[in-house]
This record gives structure tokens, sequence and C-alpha cells, in this order.
């Protein structure tokens, strides 16, 4: 729900990534940005 | 296929769930602040990221957010600023070195900037004056400003004397231009640069009180090398030489001062211009009259002007009424030394003068007569002069009724026995000396120099020489200057080297083809100067690298040594050559 709302403020912002995990580190979200971030090795 | 390129294909839903260090290992979650990270993104561009890393503890579960924030733009542009910043304080370390000084403004007017220069023409800080209206400061109007000048007409405004009083009370006479500052076609500020002629004014004013107090008599101008009064004016008996180019010059003299003609005399620096306007004033119809000689190269327009014309009271601030060098000069002879230096808005109003003859003083309204006539000089030939624009081509054929060229020492070295033996006579008195002559390898060095300076730098070389040679009778290479024996010593090489060359050529053109003729002779060249440079540095070794003795023994001076030690690159204290 939380993930869902700083979604919906964060997703398209172009300068700023918003990752959100949980206690064992797992991703719950992560917006455009973030996701252009991420590493492919 | 890697996950980044997948994932950003797919639009990232799929990296839910997955571990975090998987896809972004570059983050740990044990710092709380992400201070600075360079990360590449999925299209391969370097990002300069920064971050804050915070824990949540919601509804009995924890949570971690991570915000990054692309930083890679404002990074840029600090180091750009930096840059900028960099370039801008030696810009400003530059300005602040000058002797001249700087202010600048914004497109309104407002002080932006002066250099130290200017802070201590004026007695005021940087503080005092940054941020306000250059007018309010200088106490000038738009008109008077070269600044607002500069900024209302968008051009350059060219140089014009200012005389104000600054923010202490003194008074400050300024020679002053200005520019428009643009950026992109429009104007942002102005420039002005500022010479102190305070000095040179007082200076100037010294030189006609001095003109004033003795204006019966005899005067010519202060700078001259020999004080002269009425009876000791140069004559024509003090022109030494018989060559015949320099005999020719004379004749025209002579001519010259049987007339009331204006007189042009143009030569290099050195050549002796003024002993001649002075000879040719001794012996004509003016020699009882005054002769007045000003440099026209010494002093900037506004003051040549003053100087020349005199000024009325009002004229400018501070100006007094005061007859200038043309009045002073009535009846006499006005010499103008470097012509080619008066600015040409001055030759405009010269030629005024030498066509009306009339003067009118700085500021005045009344025409005065003037009986004078001038002698002009130039270090220039006159076409290049005019053809360079440095002499207005009416006032050379007004001024040089009668031109005479003087040639320079290096087109009459026949003259130079003469010169020398006339020179230690001059200094032998002056000095209280008894030097005889100099030695045939001076002579030797003084027929080959070329002469740069003339006559003038000879004398000075003899001076030179009797000062540096205690009590001795000749003058010998070790009294000379280093630049003259280097430059003698190398042609001695050429020279020593063609005639070893031509010796041996001679047996070598008995036994060998001409074609191998030129080969041989490098050969032969490169084995004289191994030979020297070996024989060198064994006489060296010797004498445990004591120049004076290596020298006495190899028969050559110290200089002539000095000068292949340099050549052959070989180090005296260690003894090794450098090849």
């Amino acid at each position: 729900m939380i993930a869902q709302v700083a979604g919906e403020i964060v997703d398209g912002c172009e300068d700023q990534a918003l990752i959100i995990v949980d206690e064992e580190n797992r991703i719950l979200y992560s917006n455009q940005f973030a996701l252009s971030l991420a590493s492919s090795d | 296929m890697g996950g980044r390129g997948r994932l950003a294909a797919e639009g990232g839903s799929d990296i839910r769930g997955l571990p975090l260090e998987d896809v972004f290992p570059w983050l740990d979650l044990k710092e709380e602040q992400i201070e600075k990270i360079e990360v590449n993104d999925n299209k391969n561009r370097i990002l300069t990221l920064k971050g804050k890393i915070k824990k949540h503890h919601i509804n009995g579960k924890h949570y971690t957010s991570i915000i990054l924030t692309d930083i890679t733009e404002l990074t840029k542009l600090k180091a750009k600023y930096k840059q900028t910043n960099c370039i801008k304080q030696k810009y400003e370390q530059a300005l602040e070195s000058l002797f001249e000084g700087v202010i600048i403004t914004d497109s309104e007017g407002k002080i932006i900037y002066v250099n130290k220069a200017q802070e201590e023409l004026d007695n005021v800080t940087k503080d005092d004056v940054y941020n306000k209206k250059a007018t309010e400061v200088f106490n000038l109007d738009k008109e008077s400003s070269v600044l607002m000048q500069a900024l209302i007409t968008k051009k350059e405004v060219p140089e014009r004397h200012q005389y104000y009083i600054n923010m202490v009370g003194h008074a400050v006479n300024i020679v002053t231009y200005g520019y428009p500052l643009t950026v992109n076609g429009k104007v942002v500020g102005a420039v002005a640069i500022c010479r102190d002629t305070t000095k040179a004014k007082e200076l100037a004013e010294m030189v006609l009180d001095y003109y004033d107090t003795r204006s019966n008599g005899q005067i010519i101008k202060p700078s001259a090398e020999k004080a002269k009064t009425r009876d000791n004016l140069y004559t024509f008996k003090d022109l030494i030489g018989n060559n015949a180019a320099f005999k020719e010059a004379i004749r025209w003299a002579q001519v010259s001062a049987e007339t009331d003609s204006s007189v042009l005399i143009y030569g290099l620096t050195g050549t002796g211009k003024e002993l001649f306007a002075q000879s040719v004033h001794s012996h004509s119809n003016r020699k009882n009259g005054p002769f007045i000689g000003i440099n026209c190269a010494a002093l900037p327009e506004s003051l040549l002007e003053s100087i020349l014309f005199g000024t009325v009271k009002g004229a400018f601030t501070g100006a007094i009424d005061r007859p200038g060098l043309f009045e002073q000069a009535n009846g006499g002879t006005l010499f103008l030394d470097e012509l080619n230096s008066m600015p040409l808005g001055l030759q405009a109003k010269l030629l005024r003068v030498l066509q009306d003859g009339t003067i009118r003083r700085v500021g005045g309204t009344q025409d005065i007569s003037v009986d004078v006539r001038i002698i002009s000089s130039l270090n220039t030939d006159p076409n290049e002069a005019v053809n360079k624009k440095v002499l207005r081509q009416d006032l050379f054929y007004r001024l040089a009724v009668v031109s005479i060229r003087i040639p320079p020492l290096k087109e009459r070295r026949d003259d130079i026995p003469m010169l020398t033996s006339f020179f230690i006579g001059k200094h032998n008195r002056k000095l209280k000396k008894s030097v005889k002559d100099i030695s045939p390898e001076v002579m030797q060095c003084f027929l080959n120099y070329h002469w740069p300076g003339n006559v003038r730098e000879l004398e000075h070389v003899i001076e030179c020489a009797m000062v540096v040679i205690g009590d001795g009778s000749y003058i010998t290479l070790d009294h000379l200057p280093h630049y003259l024996i280097e430059c003698y010593a190398q042609q001695q090489d050429e020279h020593d080297e063609v005639n070893q060359l031509v010796i041996l050529d001679a047996d070598f053109r008995k036994q060998t083809h001409h074609n191998n003729r030129k080969k041989t002779n490098y050969i032969l060249k490169h084995k004289i100067d191994s030979t020297e440079r070996d024989l060198i540095v064994k006489i060296l070794s010797e004498t445990q690298g004591n120049v004076s003795r290596t020298a006495r023994i190899l028969g050559i001076s110290r200089q002539s040594l000095q000068y292949r030690l340099k050549k052959y690159n070989i180090n005296r204290t260690n003894l090794t050559t450098v090849t």
C-alpha cells in the first residue's frame, strides 16, 4: 500500500530513484529511474 | 542476456522479489547516507548519484527505503564553475599586477572591479567604490566619463586627458581610454584603462619652467646627453667621419643651415640626428635665438599638445597661463625628435601651425604669431612612415623641404677606427684615464659587428671597456661585453673553418672527384670540431678546469674559450661533454 502511494508520487521522476525493500532486502518497489540503474551483471 | 537489459525492456516489474544485492550490488544498506557514487545506467552513461537510506517499522514489519538523486549535471556545473573561477582568479591576478589602473563597470555604469594600481591612484579600496556609479566616484558627468561614453556609444573611447580630485582630496592627472565590453553582441559593461600622468605633468611643468627662466638663452632639451649652453651647442666640427655617404649628409646639412627651410633628418637610432639638428642651428641665421628640442615619443598626446602650444587658465582644471615651446622658440629653432611617434591628431594641428605661422594655446581663443624654424627627425625611412600611416603625407612634404639621411654605422665601417680614437680621447678626459688604443683583435671585432645601436652603441661599448680596464693601456677582448665577444667568436669560428677547408680542399681537389669533395668537406669539418673539443677537454683536465689558464695555453681569449665550452657542451666541473 505504502509502496503504491510512493510509486504514484515518484514513478515519473527523472532524477530521483526510489527503491523499497523488505526486511530480507528483497525488492518491493522500484520506480522507472531506479530500474534504469539496475545492474545487468 | 544480462539482467539489466532484460529488466529495462520489461518495465522493471519483474525485479520485485529479487534480492537488492543482485540488482543494485553497489548499494550498501549499512550506511544512512550515500555521499557520491558513480553508476552506469542502462544507456551506458555515467551518472553521479547521492542518496539517503531510511529504515521504517510499520505494522510490525521492517522496510528500508532508498532514495537516490541524480547530481550528474550539478557536479558538472560545479566543476565548470570551479574552472571558470580559477580562470577569473588568473585574470584578476594579471590585472592586479598592471602598473596602469583598470576600472570595470556593469551595463549601468556601476563599478564592479578596480585593480590595485587604480586603488593606489585614487587612494581608495575596492569596497569604497564597488557598486557605486563611476560618475559619482570620479565626480564626472556622462560626457566626460570614458566609461559612460563607452557604454553609451558602444565604441572605443580614444585616449583623453582627465584631471580630477580623488576621494581623499588629491589632484590626479590621468590619461585614460575606454572600451565597451560585449557578450554575444550585447554591451554588458565597460572598461577604462588609466595611466597616471601626475608625475609626468609635474615634470612637464618643470620643463616649461626651465624654458621660461632661460627664455633669452640657447636652450636644448634636458634629455640631451651633453648639457650645452649658448656657446656649446654641437657644430659640424663635432660630426666625426670621412665616409662618403656621411660626408654627403654633412654637406646637405651645411647647405640647409644657410637657408630657413624646414629640415627632416632621418636615420636609425644612435646615428646622431640631434647632433646634426644642433649643428644646422649653430650655423644658421637663427644661431643667436633659442634651440629647443622635444622628444615626441616621451609624452602622451594631451600633454605634448599643452607643452607645444601652451595653455590658458581654465583650459582644464589646474591649467594656468603658460607659453608653449613654439612661443619660447620664437626667433630660433624647434627640434621635434622622433616625429613619427607624434599622434596623427597632433600632426594635423602641427601642420596648421606651419601653414598659418600662428599657434593657439590649449583652451585659448587668440592666435599668436610665431617665427620658428622646424627641424624634425624620424628613426625610420620617411616613405615607410607615410605608408605605415605614422606620418601624415602632407606634413612630411611640409617638413622635408630638405631631407638628410644619416647612414647607419654598418654602412660606414671605414669610420670605425676614427670614431674609436675620438671616443677613447673623449672618455680618457672624462674618466681621467690614459687608454692608448684597442687591440687588433678588438678592431677586427668592431669591424665585423653589425652595430644595431650605431655610433651611440660604439661609444657605450668603448666607455664600458674603459671603465673595466683598470690601469691598462689597451682595450682587449676581455674588456668587451659578452654579447659582442660571442658574436665575434662565432664569426671567427666560421672564418677559421672556411680557411682550413679552403687550404685542405686545394689538396683534395687534386686527388678527388668534384662530387666527393662536398662529402669530404663535411667529414673534415666534423673532424676539426672533434679535435678542437678533445683538445679543450684535455687542457681543461690538466688545469683542473681553470678557464683562464686553459685559454692562455690554447692561445685564445677567455671569452672565446667560454664560447667554445658552450658550443661543445663541455662541463668544466666534471669535464664531460654532452653530445
